[in-house]
Order: C-alpha cells, then structure tokens, then sequence
C-alpha cells in the first residue's frame, strides 16, 4: 500500500507541472515540481528502475511542453546519481530503507542533497534545452532561479507531507 | 563471457542510464517539428484531453477581456465590412457585367486554445480542432490581435500549432506602408517582443510603425497584423540589411480563441 501513495504523491506533483508550473514563469525561473519524485521514491529500490521511474516521469513532462527527450534526459541523468549523491552526504545505513525526508535527514544534509540534486537537474536541463552559451547570464539566472524556486517548493511539500 | 556478464550487472544502472540517455537524444534529435511523431506531442488523444479538461476550469477566468476586445475587433470589421459593402454597390452599378460572385480566397476557422505554453525556448500551442474539422498542417493561426503561428501537426481532434514565440517559426513580414519584407524571428528572450531581420536599406521606416504580414508565403494573407517597431536593433554600414525589435500586438500568455486560416486558392507550385 505505501507504494501505492507514493505514486499518488509523484503523480500530483507531475500533475501539477504539467497543470500550473508550465504556464508560470517566476522571476526567470520555472518551479519544477515533478522532481517531488526525488525525494518520495524508497532509495532501497533497485537502480535500474529509479532510473526508469525518472525517464518516464521526464517523458510524460516532454509530451506536454512538446520536447520530446529533454526532460526524459535529465530526470533519468538524475536519477542516476541519487543514490551516489546520497551517499556523498551520509553513511550508507542511515538510508536502508524509505525516503531521503527532512525529518529523516535533518536540515544540512537535507537541502545539501535536494540542492544538489536540482542543481545537477537544472544544469542538463536548460544546457541540453538552449544547446549553446550564446545567453549565458539568462541561461545562469533561469538556473539559479529554478534552483531556489523549486527548492522552495519541494522543501514545504515535503515538510506538510511527513509531519503528521 | 562470466567477466562481461558481471562486468554489465556491477555497472547496471549505468547501462540502463545509457539507454535510456541514447533513446532521449534520438528524440532530441528530430529536430524538424513537422517530422516529430504525433504520439510524443501535446496534440495527442491524452494530452489533448488533459489539457481540454483543465481548460475547461481556467477558460473561464480571461473572458471579460477577451469578450472586450471580441467587442472592439467586431466593431471595427463592421466598420470595414459597410464601407466596402458601399464600395461594391458602387461598382456594381457601374459595371454589372464584372462576376464577383467568386469564392472568397480564404475561410475561417474558429477554435480554442486548449494549450499553450510561453516559457520554454520553443513554444507551441494546442487547438481543440484537428483532422475532423478539416484543418491541416501548415495553415495560418491568429487571434484578435495579430499573428499566432502556424499549424505544425494535426491529430483527429487537436491540432499542434508552432508559435510565432519559437525560432522555428520564420515568417514573411512587411511593414505597413512598403512591399519590401523581411522575416520575423523569435530571439527567446521575452514573449513581448520578436526581431525583424533582413529588411533591405533603403525601406523608410519610422519607430512605431505597424508590422504585418506580406502573403508572400501560402498560409497567411497579406496585412494580417504582426506587431510595431520598437527600435532599431543594427545598421552598421557594412551591413545591407535592418533589424528592428518588434513588440507583438498577441499576448501569447491570454490566447483563448484563435481562428485558423484556410487558403482556398490552388498552391501554384
């Protein structure tokens, strides 16, 4: 059954880039709130199909902006280096089974690795998307902005989704 | 062949990060949007109709201004449509032996957006119109205002539409008063604003002047507004060509109704 949430929980957040952060553009940035599936997907499943989660997830995000493969790019890229990224931070055991929560992690190393995380994600996405350096402060800033934005985000979904 | 097998299962997210890497770049890849696959596009039979139902809640919330400016463009087109209407009684008084019974060059279609998206680096639009309302790739797309796109790709009830807000998407562009043109471009930076390239020289030109389109191309008719210049961007003297910036008359972030146009004369090619 806790699986099963999961995927509701992963579900709404795709649900809400396609329906809502698509269309918003903030301060340069876009909130990229389909990367909730970061932080929900059990860090204890096999690789290989958080890999696949992240590529289809990216693929349903490509069907609705019409960039067929750019996303499925990044998410699966990130998703790749999730688990390494999070060994960076914390010994091994701490994470055998769950989520990489705040309340599990505690603060520093909770926003080390969502930041991480995003920044690794934001950087292939709008490198891969703008294919060249010619914007290079507009490219710099649509980065950062999308950083901070959906750390923001993500950090108070995940904060009102395990404090009960 | 133990070595290799362990050698794939020890690096196995790798490879499966590999290929799933490659099949994305392969879809990168297809960079003509006329080529891509309808399946992997908004205009297809889900994505058409999770983007209809949510429009179906936020259609609703631009309709004052959009029933205003529905208002002013009827008047002004009422306006028009009297004083040509004078004109060809006129005419038909005078010569009534002149057929002008033809058929009209172009006819309308009137459809929804269902959606639409401003903030990537490439833009498209979805219609609720497709196959069935007998719209097809390449016609023209523009709103109460000016120019929106062009049809792109077109499923049995939705239609994908390339935005003016996409680089690629060039279009034949004349200023108001001169036959010259040049073509519009989308730089990527601001949904306000598009450039206008390759206006020979010797065009006289002022700032505001009005931009719309020349009917060079099959798809849009001559004069459908573009936009206004709003400064010159580069006349350096080794250069025989103008570039202007032109703010858009289209707000592409409340595009709701579109007409799409149909030619109805023969392709002379």
């Amino acid at each position: 059954m806790p699986i099963l949430i999961t995927f509701v929980w992963i579900g709404l957040g795709l649900a809400l880039q396609v329906i809502l952060f698509n269309h918003l553009p903030l301060f340069g940035g876009v909130v990229l709130s389909y990367l909730y599936l970061v932080l929900r997907l059990p860090v204890d499943w096999n690789r290989n199909l958080q890999i696949l989660a992240g590529f289809l997830v990216g693929l349903i995000v490509d069907i609705f902006c019409n960039t067929p493969g750019l996303h499925a790019l990044a998410c699966s890229t990130t998703m790749w280096m999730r688990v390494p990224l999070l060994h960076m931070f914390i010994v091994q055991d701490d994470i055998k089974n769950g989520c990489p929560t705040y309340h599990r992690l505690g603060f520093s190393i909770f926003s080390k690795f969502l930041l991480s995380m995003l920044l690794l994600h934001c950087v292939v996405l709008f490198l891969v998307e703008s294919f060249t350096l010619f914007n290079f402060l507009n490219l710099i800033l649509k980065i950062v902005m999308s950083v901070i934005l959906s750390f923001l985000v993500l950090w108070v979904a995940d904060m009102a989704n395990t404090s009960k | 062949m133990l070595l290799i097998l362990r050698f794939f299962t020890k690096n196995g997210p790798f490879f499966t990060w590999l290929v799933l890497a490659v099949f994305s770049i392969v879809l990168l890849c297809q960079t003509n949007p006329y080529h891509r696959s309808v399946w992997f596009g908004s205009a297809n039979v889900v994505s058409g109709g999770v983007c209809s139902a949510v429009d179906g809640v936020t259609g609703y919330f631009n309709l004052r201004t959009t029933n205003m400016e529905l208002m002013e463009r009827m008047a002004q087109l009422e306006e028009e449509n009297l004083s040509l209407r004078s004109e060809l009684q006129q005419w038909l008084d005078n010569d009534s032996t002149s057929d002008l019974r033809k058929e009209l060059p172009y006819s309308f279609i009137v459809a929804h957006v269902v959606n639409n998206t401003i903030t990537q680096s490439e833009n498209y639009l979805v219609l609720n119109r497709g196959e069935a309302d007998s719209v097809k790739v390449g016609m023209a797309v523009a709103n109460q205002r000016g120019v929106v796109g062009l049809v792109s790709k077109v499923s049995k009830h939705y239609a994908q539409v390339i935005s003016v807000l996409n680089p690629k998407l060039q279009l034949s562009v004349c200023l108001q008063h001169e036959q010259s043109a040049g073509t519009l471009i989308w730089d990527g930076e601001s949904p306000m604003y598009a450039r206008l390239e390759d206006l020979p020289r010797n065009v006289v030109y002022e700032v505001g002047d009005t931009v719309v389109t020349s009917g060079y191309g099959v798809s849009f008719p001559r004069g459908v507004p573009v936009g206004r210049i709003s400064e010159l961007i580069s006349s350096s003297n080794n250069n025989n060509f103008l570039s202007f910036r032109v703010e858009l008359f289209t707000h592409f972030d409340r595009v709701n109704d579109v007409y799409i146009i149909q030619n109805n004369q023969p392709c002379p090619f």
